[in-house]
């Protein structure tokens, strides 16, 4: 005899009913179970492919973010590159902070141009000066130290060179104004981490102040206390990043939706409050094209007290300074920024290397691309390498600032 | 809003909960709402475009189906969605190459004056009107052949705004979906799991690979002067992959949401790229739904069921270069049609040779020939696909160019391929896909393991529970900041 499905479910109901919460919870058990392997197994996956990172960098109170140091990761903005960041927290090889015999230093403090995400190391072109300087293979070794960090401000680069570039005793620094770094200075509206950064001012008599209202402001916000709280495992695992991307996601959704309304519907009272924590006008100057002609005077005379104060921290660590108004693709270029950079530059007597009049002529001459975009290519970096070159030799730069020559000439005569 | 966003990722868990929590009979007006919602999140007024559409098809096959004239209303019919489709679609290509033609020809030979600025219509192409017109066409065209015209209003908007098909297909057929549409439904694990594992795998496919590959393509296609040999090729292979990933995908997602909904969208894609051996089965392979469409309501209008060869031929050239203008209003994806066209009657001549010759027979019938064959079949494709990818006839040929004729590398394309975070998830796919996908060619279901493998993951809902939400994981991990538009929305 056989029994039928209804009433085998009536024989053994009891069993069942009792079997089924166990069963249930076995089920979740086993989820839980293969979620874990599952994701403990992508980690290596995700390593390997050097994504899921996003959070490259640690905030830092003082100069806003740093990179993260030994994280090797793939960029991917303009392009793809897989790059490493060295122990010193450096878009570049090992270095050590104690200065080797017989070499002369050159500090390259920027942003993103400099640091050549977008390219292999080789081909950054603080690399290329690097091995085109050692080329004859003199006695004196050269080192092109890259301390560039992606979205820094000047002001931020004049921190970076304070209190870190300076450590390395360079003989000589080459400080880099990225096109319309004029119009990068204010506090970034639109980006959530790049929010935490100083921002600079100056006073009527030309004082260069900083202001960190805007940086606490968001490092107090959610966002900004997941970051900072879960620095060890951002640090450490590609699969935070993955809740990172999801927190920043939803950040940008939340800000889309509530946030653009947000300043439209509050008091007028809270509305200047939250605008009086920023130094500049609480415009963004990049979106606001009318605000530029105003902007760009106050902002100019906020780069020339930075590119001054610069100065100041090299002459008093004994070294050479140059500024270098880096190049960009003709469309994307600022005529006013290049006058007020030209005017202040001629004002405090310093030397400076515009690339942009002859990347203009190249680039209408050259068949291979110079720029991905915005960033240089491996060509580009290429040419920027070939003029700096040209130009620290036009300028006498590569000499010790004891008087000696050069650096070969001021080793053969210590040796003698 | 798109199936690899956020708004998506909110819209469908409320409008499954929805579903499945209401009564039956209230079930097909939610649906309704949603897939208005989902349309008329990208524009308002679009919304209005397609319930005009919608009513005006409704109307006209209750028409065709009650009255005498049936040829006037299905001419009226098919003016109605070929003219929305020309007027959204094409108004401005051919105004532009009419002047175009005009200014070459010294305003056809002094007979109009051609102006100075030419003028543009400020249309916006309405996201899938071409999916939908087509839907539209092959209702009306069928219920002249004499099909059953759905009666219930409701039913018949669902059909044309169903929201998992609406914007990029599949392109349904009226009659399957309309017997899903009134059967009665119920909640069941293996619909979930299956429609998640869709989900799942068409939004890997996305944002884990092809907008990877984007970044790739778009590097190249822009540059195509710079192009060297082996920049175009890595181009073109990047964009073959993008392509097929992207459009996959987005099909992958639309049938996994239709199925978390109880409804079964037909394929679309059958391993085109790995288990073609000519380009007839490439294309029985590549966007299935269309194909079909196009061999039912172009290609055998054209030829009759008894053609002859050479008519059967000119029809399939008709057909394919109709295909390229349906992918874009320009003439290099019309070159592209005309091209495969073209391929399609010489393969299919070939074909007739070998059918001819025990020789050949025997040579085809070889089993290294399959894998070899595919492979030139994949070439074909990987060649031919630079007039779909390039901004002009004149860039494609540059790529066609550069791949045929030495020239050093410029872009430096498959250095940023092997630096790309592509290569990881791809080989991850490849593995996948040697589990679980049987190539017609490669026995692997023989070998113990690959069959362990499967069963192991298989085993029980909740590991395949914990191996979608991996793959989700994964996912996000690879989608790279900014993630690329589908690309079939602009068709």
């Amino acid at each position: 005899m056989t029994l039928s499905t209804l009433e085998k479910t009536e024989i053994t109901g009891h069993s069942v009913a009792a079997k089924k919460p166990r069963r249930r919870l076995l089920s979740i058990v086993e989820f839980l179970l293969f979620l874990i392997v599952g994701l403990v197994l992508l980690e290596p996956v995700l390593k390997l492919a050097g994504v899921a990172d996003e959070e490259n960098y640690l905030l830092d109170d003082k100069i806003g973010w740093k990179p993260v140091p030994n994280r090797s990761a793939t960029f991917r903005g303009e392009g793809y590159s897989r790059y490493k960041i060295n122990s010193l927290g450096m878009r570049d090889k090992e270095r050590t902070i104690a200065k080797p015999p017989n070499t002369f230093r050159i500090a390259v403090i920027g942003c993103s141009m400099t640091e050549g995400k977008q390219v292999p190391l080789d081909n950054t072109y603080c690399s290329v000066l690097e091995k085109q300087l050692n080329k004859d293979g003199g006695a004196i070794k050269y080192e092109v130290l890259n301390f560039a960090v992606s979205a820094y401000t000047l002001g931020q680069e004049y921190l970076r060179l304070k209190n870190f570039a300076l450590q390395f005793k360079p003989d000589l620094v080459v400080f880099t104004a990225r096109p319309n770094a004029l119009l990068y200075m204010g506090p970034d509206l639109d980006k959530g981490f790049f929010n935490a950064r100083p921002v600079f001012g100056v006073m009527p008599d030309g004082t260069l102040v900083e202001d960190h209202n805007f940086q606490r402001h968001w490092t107090a916000s959610a966002e900004g206390k997941r970051v900072k709280n879960f620095t060890w495992l951002s640090t450490h695992s590609c699969l935070y990043g993955v809740v990172g991307k999801c927190a920043y996601s939803l950040a940008e959704y939340k800000k889309n939706f509530v946030a653009r309304f947000y300043l439209k519907f509050v008091s007028k009272q809270r509305r200047k409050q939250i605008l009086a924590s920023l130094t500049l006008p609480g415009v963004d100057v990049r979106d606001s094209m009318k605000a530029q002609g105003v902007a760009l005077d106050y902002l100019g005379k906020v780069a020339a007290a930075i590119v001054r104060e610069s100065k100041s921290e090299c002459d008093k660590a004994h070294c050479r300074f140059l500024l270098a108004y880096l190049p960009t693709q003709t469309r994307y270029m600022n005529a006013s920024e290049q006058q007020i950079i030209h005017r202040f530059s001629e004002d405090m007597k310093l030397e400076l290397v515009d690339f942009n009049p002859e990347f203009e002529h190249l680039q209408s001459v050259s068949l291979t691309p110079l720029y991905i975009d915005i960033h240089p290519s491996k060509f580009g970096h290429e040419k920027i390498a070939a003029y700096l070159k040209t130009q620290l030799e036009k300028k006498g730069l590569l000499k010790l600032s004891n008087g000696a020559n050069s650096v070969e000439s001021a080793v053969s005569s210590n040796v003698n | 809003m798109i199936f690899s966003s956020l708004n998506f990722l909110l819209f469908f868990p409320i409008v499954f909960l929805a579903y499945w929590l209401s009564a039956g009979w209230l079930r097909k007006t939610i649906l309704l709402f949603a897939s208005y919602f989902f349309y008329m999140s990208w524009l308002p007024s679009y919304g209005l475009l397609l319930f005009f559409l919608t009513a005006a098809n409704y109307v006209i096959a209750l028409a065709i189906e009650k009255y005498k004239h049936k040829k006037a209303f299905l001419i009226l019919s098919l003016a109605v969605n070929l003219g929305s489709l020309a007027y959204f679609k094409y108004a401005n290509f051919l105004f532009q190459s009419f002047f175009e033609s005009a200014t070459a020809t010294n305003g056809y030979f002094g007979l109009i004056k051609v102006p100075q600025i030419q003028p543009v219509l400020d249309v916006v192409l309405p996201l899938g009107i071409s999916f939908f017109a087509f839907e539209f066409i092959h209702y009306t065209v069928d219920v002249r052949a004499g099909g059953k015209a759905i009666k219930n209003p409701l039913d018949f908007a669902l059909f044309a705004a169903f929201f998992p098909s609406q914007v990029s297909g599949p392109i349904k057929r009226y009659q399957q979906f309309n017997e899903q549409l009134n059967a009665p439904k119920k909640l069941n694990q293996l619909d979930i799991i299956e429609g998640l594992g869709l989900l799942m795998k068409g939004l890997f496919k996305k944002v884990a690979l092809a907008d990877n590959l984007a970044a790739i393509t778009s590097a190249g296609v822009y540059k195509v002067f710079d192009l060297g040999t082996v920049d175009a090729w890595i181009l073109m292979f990047a964009f073959l992959l993008q392509v097929y990933f992207d459009f996959s995908g987005y099909t992958d997602m639309g049938i996994g949401a239709a199925r978390m909904l109880g409804f079964h969208l037909p394929n679309n894609f059958d391993l085109p790229y790995v288990a073609s051996k000519n380009l007839i089965e490439f294309w029985q392979r590549w966007h299935i739904t269309l194909t079909t469409w196009l061999r039912d309501y172009v290609q055998t209008p054209l030829t009759g069921f008894r053609a002859s060869r050479l008519r059967f031929n000119i029809a399939t050239l008709i057909t394919m270069t109709a295909c390229g203008l349906w992918h874009g209003a320009a003439w290099h994806y019309v070159a592209w049609g005309f091209v495969h066209g073209v391929l399609l009657v010489l393969t299919r001549e070939y074909l007739q040779v070998v059918k001819g010759s025990q020789k050949l027979k025997k040579l085809h019938g070889k089993k290294w020939m399959i894998p070899l064959a595919c492979l030139c079949t994949f070439i074909t494709v990987h060649f031919t696909q630079s007039l779909f990818l390039a901004k002009s006839i004149d860039d494609a040929l540059i790529i066609m160019r550069s791949m045929v004729c030495y020239t050093p590398s410029a872009l430096g394309l498959a250095e940023m391929f092997w630096q790309s975070p592509v290569v990881v998830p791809l080989v991850l796919y490849t593995l996948w896909g040697l589990a679980f996908v049987e190539i017609p060619w490669l026995p692997l279901k023989n070998f113990k393991n690959v069959a362990l493998v499967k069963s192991f993951f298989a085993a029980t809902p909740a590991r395949q529970y914990a191996f979608l939400v991996c793959i989700f994981v994964a996912a996000i991990a690879f989608c790279p900041a900014s993630s690329s538009p589908f690309i079939y929305f602009q068709f």
